[in-house]
């Protein structure tokens, strides 16, 4: 019986065809949605899993989104199972620390940096409600709708953390006295 | 600059574009006339610069992706493909 063994050929076609060219892309905005390398690799694998499974009933249309789609389930799935903590809101949250209850601000961090050092850190002193919204446009090339798809909130509230986030990274660098340099660093 | 011409953007209209222009998520007609301004506005085509600037170190700062971590997670796939999972 081991012809049952093996999956169909346009199975396998089907995965590789429309799952595997889209691994970087996974991987990226896995990362974004998770804590560290291990957390993102595990949730492409559980991604890949349930694509792999899914694949056969997949009309071949849009193989991005349907991968996106998969693995935002599947996030959530992996944040009930670990933990409820869902009653922050991040923009609230934000806001206080916008008006300076951070005393760990990125300018303790940076000093006498370039200009690409200084935005990575203060890219990393946001929170990261607003980080990962970075993330996924800048970095993993979504749009605005796609990452309010990801994200399960409106585009509106993804443009509003995603230009928040951006002028606080831009007004670090005006702390700095970096942004006179335009773009030549 | 201030739009003399109605149809033209306030230097206000066009920081508070500005972000979704350089995301590509402005439509054509928009587009055409934050380029329009922008060409002739220095003070918000500096802002554009900026903003442009942090996009691009973003990218560059944490794109990469460890290829040992690629290669595995390509394994996973192949395997999962070929039904060895």
């Amino acid at each position: 019986m081991v012809l049952l063994m093996t999956p169909a050929t346009d199975t396998t076609a089907a995965f590789e065809q429309y799952v595997l060219p889209e691994l970087d892309l996974l991987y990226r905005t896995a990362r974004s949605l998770t804590h560290g390398d291990a957390d993102a690799q595990d949730l492409v694998q559980e991604t890949l899993l349930r694509a792999y499974r899914a694949i056969d009933r997949f009309d071949g249309r849009y193989p991005r989104a349907w991968l996106l789609t998969i693995m935002r389930n599947a996030n959530i799935n992996r944040a009930r199972k670990r933990q409820p903590d869902l009653l922050a809101d991040p923009d609230l949250t934000f806001e206080r620390s916008a008006r300076g209850a951070d005393n760990d601000g990125p300018e303790d961090l940076v000093v006498g940096a370039t200009f690409d050092a200084t935005v990575e850190a203060a890219f990393d002193a946001l929170p990261e409600k607003f980080r990962e919204v970075v993330e996924l446009v800048d970095l993993n090339g979504l749009s605005y709708q796609e990452t309010a798809d990801m994200l399960d909130v409106p585009v509106g509230t993804v443009m509003s953390r995603l230009h928040r986030a951006r002028k606080r990274i831009r007004d670090h660098i005006a702390e700095v006295g970096l942004d006179a340099l335009g773009g030549d660093h | 600059m201030s739009g003399s011409d109605p149809r033209d953007l306030s230097c206000e209209e066009v920081l508070l574009s500005l972000q979704s222009y350089l995301d590509g998520e402005t439509g054509a007609g928009e587009a055409r006339q934050m380029v329009g301004h922008l060409d002739l506005c220095p003070d918000c085509d500096h802002e554009r610069q900026i903003y442009a600037d942090i996009k691009r170190a973003l990218i560059s700062c944490r794109a990469s992706i460890d290829p040992d971590v690629k290669a595995a997670l390509l394994a996973y796939g192949q395997r999962l493909a070929h039904g060895d999972i």
